[in-house]
């Protein structure tokens, strides 16, 4: 066991000494013109490639719910074409994003590219079809607020960046026309406000060509009338749900998700159900939430025991517990990456979150320096500001 | 891959006297012929340059086969309580472990960060091999096990064993469920797992390779800890001659049919031309608007020593479960008689690589893959070499080259055919 104890005892040496800003392998930035910019990382093996175009989005009250509307509208003919060529699709719509993905055979790049292009191009809007999708897109929105967890995440965003919804509401879909959705098409998916992360087997040079000359759409005309918004369904649920966001200034990412994972390890212990601290990052903007459950007749009160859990983590952390929280968060990032899927979705998130194309593997060199003194500082600051605090019950 | 690409069964006459020692237990025990192998075959490894991460997987020659049907899982047990042991140490550096069980084999896959895989590499090989394993280490490995034989859909589990009788009859070591079962795992003592580590987990009797961003040099001392390249051949089981019921059914109160059909096939069968043909039957026959009863299709390979068994399965309303199942057996003896014409062939081709790929997206998955290629064929092919190989003539051979299946269903009363006159 001589020589494990060596390797061990270097590798347990104070992290980030060495430099390790290429964990993920060159990654370059390509501007195409009259195309997404376009963050691309070759990876020789599988034959595979992952593409993920995300498309930087805002939803004004009036016209929520319109990037899933899109992506209803484009799924069917980029499920089918990748169908046909052995990809598989996955479309996202988060606060910020429209995000469309499409994984398959690095020979088949260029239809890859190219679904992608036609699915982020004008819409086909007939009011009849329109409609269906209009409703089916509807549905699914209030389905996810019916869920209390995801209710509860909605207000806390909503109470934390507040510029896009003068209330603390959980945002509930409005009902669009055609007229509202062509509209949001024009406004946001202009393809140089686009980015794409291409990881896989596939030559630069195609990777280029695949992106250039992209049309743009028409200039929009004067919004539309805002849409008419749709009542929030009741939530279902059976235990109460508590979430507590704090907004942050003045301190990194970094820091704020490994605290995230400490005070979620702490959470484990606390007697609450699906406890857990997360880092909430847009552009330009942080928070730090805390969510969690209890049944009806469990002891305790769950706003309490979520503030407390993060007062005394800002009071009692350790040297030892930043360490392990740190390693646990920098190698459940890199896990995930292990694909060129993931690879490609841990590139294009942290680029969302950024604003830099690199901002992924910034992360996960700042992961690696944050200490005991940070997190602290990091959370004392948290709890001496007011937060927002969201319940859900039966 | 035809005959002509194997070693022949000749080799064993360059067996050690060890060696033959082996052998007559496994004749003993009514293992069948071995796999031969060569030197220089039974590690692999797989340089990729710009991978970020390390993929490693272990094939045991440990299966159920080798096992008594009071200690089944006991081969699952030992290499889960292995990973308990060094699960903390593995974590702290970014490593995960899991096993999966196959009928001739028991297979542990890691997943190592390009950084800390030489350490992660050597904690496991000293678990797996040296190190003796704790009472809590035992306990959890028990504990995980059991959890994941209460997970298995009892559907699946039910029909496996189903299939199992009907290939090789009731009670039969190759009808037993590769991961165990729960009443002889919680049984199992310490000194069970002790002994299966002394005599199976050894490196003699593995397979391994390793995928990433390596050096041949260094990945290569370190898999030899893994598995020896001492010119050697596995002794890979085999099936002795069994009586198989041909068709079984389990009445159950569920409102579908659950039906498998195993298509047994030799060792010189096209394997990737026999996955193919298992992505046409999903394609061609699952659920679809035009085909509203048919709820699931599935396929899998199993390997032995001699060749292994093609499992179809279906899940289908119980009034339509001879029609789907009469339809399944007339697309596969159809593939076997008439090339797929070209163009339909090349649009196959084109879904089935992707799929392919995606299915081995992860090292690990790679690592996997060459591991069994090693431990049941001795070498090791590129997926793409062997994709690209695929013609329209070696998907009809290797459909032809199935032998007569049998078939296992579970359903209501009324949906089993046999019952029928």
């Amino acid at each position: 066991m001589g020589w494990i104890a060596v390797l061990w005892a270097a590798l347990l040496l104070p992290p980030g000494s060495s430099g390790v800003g290429g964990v993920l392998g060159r990654i370059e930035v390509i501007e195409p013109r009259g195309g997404p910019r376009v963050i691309y990382r070759s990876m020789s093996t599988p034959s595979l490639v992952a593409v993920r175009l995300s498309v930087p989005v805002v939803e004004w009250p009036g016209t929520r719910g319109a990037a899933r509307l899109l992506q209803s509208l484009a799924r069917g003919d980029l499920e089918s074409g990748a169908g046909a060529i052995g990809a598989r699709v996955e479309l996202e719509s988060t606060p910020t994003h429209a995000v469309y993905t499409i994984v398959g055979p690095a020979e088949s790049f260029e239809t890859m590219a190219a679904l992608l292009q036609r699915a982020v191009s004008a819409p086909a809007l007939s009011e009849r079809g329109l409609a269906a999708f209009q409703a089916r897109s509807e549905q699914a929105a209030l389905a996810a607020l019916e869920l209390p967890h995801t209710r509860v995440h909605l207000a806390l965003r909503a109470s934390l960046f507040a510029a896009t919804d003068a209330s603390d509401a959980p945002p509930t879909p409005d009902r669009l026309d055609a007229e509202h959705v062509e509209w949001f098409w024009r406004r946001y998916y202009v393809p140089e406000r686009m980015t794409a992360v291409v990881v896989g087997a596939v030559p630069i040079a195609e990777v280029i060509s695949a992106f250039e000359g992209w049309s743009t759409p028409p200039p929009p005309t004067l919004p539309p009338e805002p849409a008419e918004s749709v009542d929030p369904p009741r939530t279902e649920a059976v235990a109460r749900w508590v979430g507590i966001a704090w907004p942050v200034y003045g301190h990194d990412p970094a820091t704020l998700a490994v605290a995230s994972a400490l005070v979620t390890d702490r959470l484990a212990g606390t007697g609450l159900a699906r406890a857990r601290a997360e880092l909430l990052w847009e552009p330009d903007r942080l928070g730090f939430v805390v969510v969690g459950s209890a049944l009806p007749g469990s002891q305790g009160n769950p706003a309490r025991i979520l503030r407390e859990a993060v007062e005394k983590a800002a009071e009692e952390v350790t040297g030892d517990e930043v360490a392990a929280a740190r390693r646990a968060l920098y190698h459940a990032l890199l896990y995930q990456a292990r694909t060129p899927q993931g690879l490609a979705s841990l590139i294009g998130r942290f680029a969302d979150c950024a604003g830099d194309p690199l901002g992924a593997v910034r992360f996960l060199d700042a992961v690696l320096g944050v200490d005991e003194a940070r997190v602290e500082a990091a959370l004392r600051d948290l709890v001496r500001a007011s937060p927002s605090i969201v319940e859900v019950g039966p | 891959m035809n005959g002509g690409d194997r070693p022949s069964r000749g080799t064993l006459l360059r067996l050690t006297p060890g060696a033959i020692g082996t052998l007559a237990l496994g004749a003993a025990l009514g293992l069948g012929a071995p796999a031969a192998a060569d030197a220089q075959s039974r590690l692999a490894v797989l340089r990729e340059p710009d991978a970020i991460a390390v993929g490693l997987a272990i094939v045991l020659n440990s299966g159920s086969p080798w096992e008594l049907d009071s200690e089944a899982g006991l081969a699952p047990l030992a290499a889960l309580a292995a990973i308990e042991q060094v699960r903390p140490q593995l974590q702290a550096i970014g490593g995960r472990a899991r096993i999966e069980c196959h009928a001739a084999a028991t297979v542990v896959t890691v997943h190592l960060p390009a950084t800390t895989w030489r350490l992660g590499a050597l904690l496991f090989q000293d678990a797996l091999f040296d190190q003796r394993i704790s009472t809590e280490a035992i306990e959890r490995g028990r504990a995980e096990l059991l959890r994941m034989l209460e997970a298995q859909d009892p559907f699946t589990a039910g029909l496996r064993e189903a299939l199992g009788r009907a290939l090789f009859g009731h009670g039969h070591r190759w009808a037993r469920p590769p991961c165990g079962r729960p009443e002889a795992v919680r049984e199992l003592t310490e000194a069970d797992v002790h002994r299966i580590r002394l005599s199976r987990f050894r490196p003699e009797r593995a397979a391994a390779a390793i995928v990433g961003p390596v050096s041949d040099a260094e990945a290569r001392t370190i898999l030899a800890g893994f598995a020896s390249d001492d010119g050697l051949p596995l002794l890979v089981p085999a099936p002795e001659s069994a009586e198989g019921e041909g068709r079984v059914h389990v009445p159950s109160s569920t409102v579908t049919t659950w039906v498998a059909i195993a298509y047994p096939f030799d060792r010189d069968t096209d394997l990737e031309a026999l996955r193919l043909l298992g992505f046409y039957v999903r394609e061609s026959l699952g659920p679809t608007a035009a085909r509203p009863d048919v709820y699931d299709v599935s396929t899998a390979i199993e390997r032995h020593g001699d060749g292994g068994w093609l499992t179809i399965s279906l899940v289908t309303l119980p009034e339509t479960a001879s029609a789907r199942e009469d339809e399944l057996r007339a697309l596969v003896r159809e593939t076997a008689t008439t090339p797929l014409p070209d163009a339909r062939f090349d649009a196959l081709m084109r879904r089935y690589r992707g799929a392919r790929m995606l299915d081995l997206a992860t090292p690990e998955a790679r690592a996997l893959d060459a591991a069994l290629d090693l431990f049941f064929d001795q070498r090791v092919r590129t997926t793409d070499s062997r994709i690209d190989a695929l013609t329209p003539g070696r998907l009809r051979r290797a459909a032809a080259a199935l032998q007569p299946p049998v078939a296992a269903s579970l359903g209501p009363i009324g949906s089993d055919r046999a019952a029928k006159p």
